[in-house]
């Protein structure tokens, strides 16, 4: 039986499917989790420490995933669990609704936030607003 | 005889094979996927039912309270049978009594509406409006005999009404 990744909006499902780590349910780990290569993580336990992927790389907080005391940054990023710190998300940003957020998040070209989901702190959009607004 | 034969005996402690990395890493992540998907289902709804009960909260409970008082209260009330009234048995018609009063009006329920009347041949002579022409008469007629002021008959049980009979 193959099951599908959940249902994205903005992250594409190819890059789900191409995470090359993970930490399961009702694993904790304590320490930084860093790569230059384009890979991903994905998050199920519990995880105290920063995320930095210099290059591309995808990051997927699951339902039941916890990061605390983080600095995510990372090409993708799909959160459904739960996140203390902040987050950089160089292309795509996704906040599901049974997400919850506590810290800032910055973006510099898409995001996408569910009307359930829980945020608190700052959203902020990297890019240039005068570009953006020309192009429109 | 098998146990005679040269075919080459299998290995009981043979390893099991060793699954590919990337097969196990879909593995891995199909089951993550499916753990995902019911917790953040499960999630998103309270986070909907916890938002609406806040929102409509105090109109269900009041629409809850009085379905409940309706139910229990004002339901029973007009579903309770009606006390028992005692009937007063009807006067026998005394021989002296002419039957002829009230017998030969037509009831107005029993009278055919004209229009739903079959067609009348040509042979009837009588038109279907007089029938109900008539019965208006009778029935002041009927109205206007003066009033009982005999006093009540005295009330019995149906059980005595019974016992009565030869």
């Amino acid at each position: 039986m193959s099951t599908n990744p959940a249902t994205t909006r903005l992250v594409p499902t190819e890059r789900l499917s191409a995470i090359t780590s993970l930490i399961a349910e009702g694993a904790e780990f304590d320490g930084s989790f860093q790569t230059s290569r384009d890979q991903g993580i994905k998050v199920d336990g519990r995880l105290k420490g920063n995320i930095t992927f210099e290059t591309g790389g995808t990051v997927h907080v699951g339902a039941t995933g916890v990061i605390e005391n983080t600095r995510i940054e990372a090409d993708y990023v799909f959160i459904e669990g739960k996140i203390i710190g902040t987050v950089v998300a160089r292309k795509a940003l996704e906040i599901t609704g049974s997400a919850t957020v506590i810290g800032d998040a910055s973006y510099d070209e898409l995001i996408d936030m569910h009307p359930r989901a829980r945020v608190r702190g700052k959203i902020e959009y990297r890019g240039d607003i005068d570009a953006a607004a020309s192009s429109n | 005889m098998p146990w005679l034969s040269n075919a080459p005996r299998k290995r009981l402690n043979a390893p099991a094979p060793v699954p590919d990395v990337d097969a196990l890493r879909l593995a891995a992540l199909q089951a993550s996927w499916q753990r995902d998907r019911w917790v953040a289902r499960r999630r998103v709804a309270m986070r909907w039912a916890l938002w609406y009960a806040g929102k409509y909260g105090l109109q269900v409970l009041l629409a809850l309270v009085v379905a409940a008082f309706v139910w229990l209260r004002v339901i029973p009330e007009l579903t309770a049978p009606d006390e028992p009234v005692a009937v007063a048995p009807a006067p026998a018609p005394t021989p002296t009594q002419a039957p002829t009063a009230t017998s030969p009006t037509p009831e107005p329920a029993q009278t055919p509406a004209p229009e739903a009347a079959p067609p009348a041949s040509p042979d009837e002579t009588d038109p279907p409006l007089r029938l109900e022409r008539e019965w208006k008469a009778v029935s002041a007629r009927h109205v206007s005999v003066q009033p009982d002021d005999s006093p009540a008959p005295p009330l019995k049980s149906d059980n005595a009404l019974h016992s009565q009979e030869p």
